[in-house]
């Protein structure tokens, strides 16, 4: 028969308490011991059918939501007034973006709503110039307009930003209503905006002692940007990386040349700033080969190495030189 | 759910306390919160609209796994971290897909052991559900939180830890005498 000792043995064992001498005495007793096993089965089901509980209250509450967000864009679909409305409101939006864009001014005001959200399908028909060179189209489609409150700046930038996702290239941009910047999805970072990096985290590296890494803290986020790499043919790359538990991504971004990133219309690179989270990083190194022309940068994270292989041609010019 | 109860969710950190202590408003506000960016993230991967759906609760589903681990804090943005978790789904399920075997030099997510018995299904089907409110409560808080008796008394109103401590050891009796009757 079982005590409360015993009890409370398992659930600490369930809470990862026991120490590695009562661990093998655990394994014993539940190799050994029928009750004792039965009861250890008892509380793992017991915890995992708590679990269930509220893993099936999530679904259903998501479904219901979803349902009902269906039903909500069926009726929007047939009423052809809301559509007229709602489209009436993306032009009048993608107005005031196309306007920011002829008529640039760094200290302009562009007067958006709080928070405008909307959402149609039905929007296929309606385009905007919008930054045409981008993509060396004309004018793009766009299906998708609404405003986002955070999506990764800095803090400094007070900015209330819309989003348009075209459909073409199923890419999004976002338009800042007080510094009139581009961001492409998936494109070049700015110079300011790495620079705004740099700067920032000039002092936290040099706490911190982290070779070449800039990180930057916004509301609870953070980027890497390991390398500035200027390339033979004058393009620039940058490699940036951010991970945080099971959430990890690198990637390079790439400026044509220096002019691209003076541009009167900056183009952000933004996409990964979406899962930008804090960690930490003991070590890098850099090793290069000549046979392959491949930098390896090996980061030494959570005792873990990790490389990640750059392909470059020309000169490593390292973000801050010690 | 109105804007009013949204309100009171006015930092990440009261999310995630509701969440623990079983607030059935707070998955609308999760939900919303972050559909839209999850919506995104199904369309850059050309995810059908149904199965951004899915991926949306997956993605609130593996955020609440995760809040129960011991160590959890958020280390972004709430709808931050929620995109992150979608593309990491998306991201897998492209992998899954593709059966390539790329050399990924990314660390592996965080495996699902989430596999339950048919008896934990039965506890969570009938044994939990006929079981009272406040034994769901503080076995919810207990086993799924790993909260201590200290703070599940205080978090309840009990007077003391002990009187929490009996109140649960009487649940875990309950279900354990059901549980064994339906093994048998």
């Amino acid at each position: 028969m079982l005590n409360d000792e015993d009890i409370e043995y398992i659930e600490r064992y369930f809470k990862s308490e026991l120490s590695d001498k009562e661990l093998k005495h655990f394994n014993e007793r539940v190799q050994n011991e029928e009750e004792f096993s039965a009861e250890v089965k008892f509380m793992k089901d017991l915890s995992d059918g708590l679990m269930l509980v509220d893993i099936e209250n999530i679904k259903t509450t998501i479904s219901e939501l979803q349902a009902k967000e269906f039903d909500i864009r069926s009726k929007k679909s047939n009423d052809p007034r809301k559509n007229f409305k709602v489209a009436a409101s993306v032009l009048v939006l993608v107005g005031l973006a196309y306007f920011s864009f002829l008529f640039t001014q760094p200290n302009g005001e562009m007067k958006l709503s709080d928070r405008e959200e909307i959402s149609n399908e039905d929007f296929l028909d309606y385009y905007a110039h919008i930054n045409p060179d981008l993509k060396e189209e004309k004018s793009l489609h766009f299906n998708f307009v609404r405003s986002v409150e955070n999506i990764g700046l800095p803090d400094s930038e007070k900015v209330r930003i819309i989003s348009l996702e075209d459909t073409t290239y199923r890419d999004s941009y976002y338009l800042i209503d007080n510094t009139i910047k581009a961001i492409e999805i998936g494109s070049v970072v700015s110079y300011d905006f790495r620079r705004d990096y740099h700067e920032r985290d000039n002092d936290e590296r040099n706490q911190n002692k982290r070779n070449y890494v800039v990180s930057q803290k916004n509301g609870g986020n953070a980027l890497v940007i390991d390398q500035l790499i200027l390339h033979e043919s004058g393009s620039y790359s940058v490699i940036v990386h951010s991970l945080d538990h099971n959430l990890m991504f690198e990637d390079t971004l790439w400026f044509k040349n220096k002019e691209n990133l003076d541009r009167h219309l900056r183009i952000y690179w933004m996409y990964e700033l979406f899962i930008m989270t804090e960690f930490d990083i003991e070590r890098i190194n850099l090793t290069t080969s000549k046979v392959d022309s491949v930098i390896n940068f090996e980061f030494n994270i959570d005792n873990k190495l990790i490389t990640i292989p750059v392909n470059q041609s020309n000169k490593i010019v390292p973000l801050f030189q010690e | 759910m109105t804007n009013q109860n949204h309100r009171l969710y006015n930092s990440d950190e009261s999310v995630i306390n509701a969440i623990k202590y079983g607030d059935e408003n707070v998955w609308e506000y999760v939900y919303k919160s972050s559909e839209h960016q999850i919506r995104n993230v199904a369309l850059r991967n050309n995810v059908s609209h149904e199965a951004a759906d899915d991926l949306i609760q997956d993605t609130i589903i593996t955020f609440f796994k995760r809040v129960m681990e011991p160590q959890f804090a958020l280390s972004s943005e709430l709808p931050t971290f929620l995109v992150g978790i979608a593309k990491n789904i998306c991201r897998n399920n492209l992998k899954k897909k593709r059966e390539l075997r790329i050399e990924d030099h990314t660390p592996e997510p965080i495996e699902d052991n989430f596999n339950p018995s048919r008896e934990a299904h039965k506890i969570s089907k009938d044994i939990l559900r006929k079981s009272s409110h406040i034994c769901g409560k503080i076995l919810r808080l207990y086993y799924l939180f790993k909260m201590s008796m200290v703070e599940i008394a205080e978090q309840l109103d009990y007077s003391n830890a002990n009187t929490a401590k009996n109140q649960k050891a009487k649940c875990v009796k309950k279900i354990r005498e059901q549980y064994f009757a339906y093994a048998e």
